[in-house]
């Protein structure tokens, strides 16, 4: 029964879902405007697991999608994870809400739930 | 403990354990390890020397092909064509990394056991430059011989 039991819990810890993800059309930019993000802020993607962005990361803006501008973390990595993990970028309104995520391989924009309000301080 | 039970005991460490890699340690050759050739990203892959899990390993495939394998303990690298990349590692389910290469970029990718229904499972994600270095360290080079400089 214990046996049972353990390979039910086994079976939901590895069947994670896939994260929720709609296409996008991005369209790159040069104007490099960057900022830093002054406190670290940990928020979910739909049906992924929770992402954090780290305080002190500086953020590059690479270009646009339907959704807001989009930004690149700069000389590090940041993915977000489902059943599969995806480089990210993020999705920032001009007012410094986190709307959500670009997945640049997939080319697809990944809401979060709730949208964050982030504190950045502009270069 | 009767013998039977400590006989299973120690089988059941053994599989968990596993055996390390085996190979020259990165900070032995990694002067030795040549630089990114012209037009192409490189990709290190890399697993640190836990014991959880130890005895489950995957095949590594990148973009389609086999580059190596996931071991306890040890590292090996693969040049790229720069674009979209897939890296991907399976046991009883198949876990994928997507990313982006750049020409004369390092990425770097830490595989990891977690459970599963059967047998472990390996995960792929991506690391930064800083943590990945210091993790390497101390792991064993799997990949093709290099040339010693």
């Amino acid at each position: 029964m214990k046996f049972t039991y353990a390979l039910l819990l086994a079976l939901v810890v590895g069947c994670a879902s896939e994260i929720q993800r709609t296409p996008t059309q991005f369209k790159a930019s040069t104007d490099a405007a960057m900022f830093l993000l002054a406190s670290d802020v940990t928020v979910k993607p739909t049906l992924g697991y929770p992402a954090r962005l780290r305080g002190g990361s500086t953020w590059v803006h690479v270009g646009q999608v339907p959704e807001g501008p989009v930004y690149a973390i700069k000389d590090d990595v940041f993915m977000v994870r489902g059943r599969n993990a995806h480089e990210a970028q993020c999705v920032i309104s001009d007012g410094g809400k986190l709307i959500g995520f670009f997945l640049p391989v997939e080319r697809a924009f990944v809401p979060v739930d709730p949208q964050v309000q982030l504190h950045i301080d502009r270069k | 403990m009767s013998a039977s039970k400590r006989l299973f005991a120690l089988a059941v460490v053994v599989v968990l354990a596993g055996c390390a890699a085996e190979g020259p340690l990165h900070k032995d050759i990694s002067a030795s390890i040549p630089a990114v050739p012209a037009g192409k990203g490189r990709v290190y892959f890399y697993r640190t020397n836990t014991m959880f899990g130890g005895a489950i390993t995957s095949d590594i495939t990148m973009n389609g092909r086999v580059v190596g394998r996931s071991v306890r303990g040890s590292f090996f690298y693969v040049d790229e064509n720069p674009g979209d990349c897939k890296a991907s590692a399976s046991t009883e389910v198949e876990r994928e990394v997507s990313f982006t290469l750049s020409p004369g970029e390092t990425k770097y990718i830490r595989s990891t056991v977690s459970m599963g229904a059967l047998v472990g499972r390996v995960n792929l994600e991506l690391v930064s430059p800083g943590d990945a270095t210091s993790q390497m360290a101390q792991l064993h080079y799997t990949g093709t011989p290099l040339t010693v400089r």
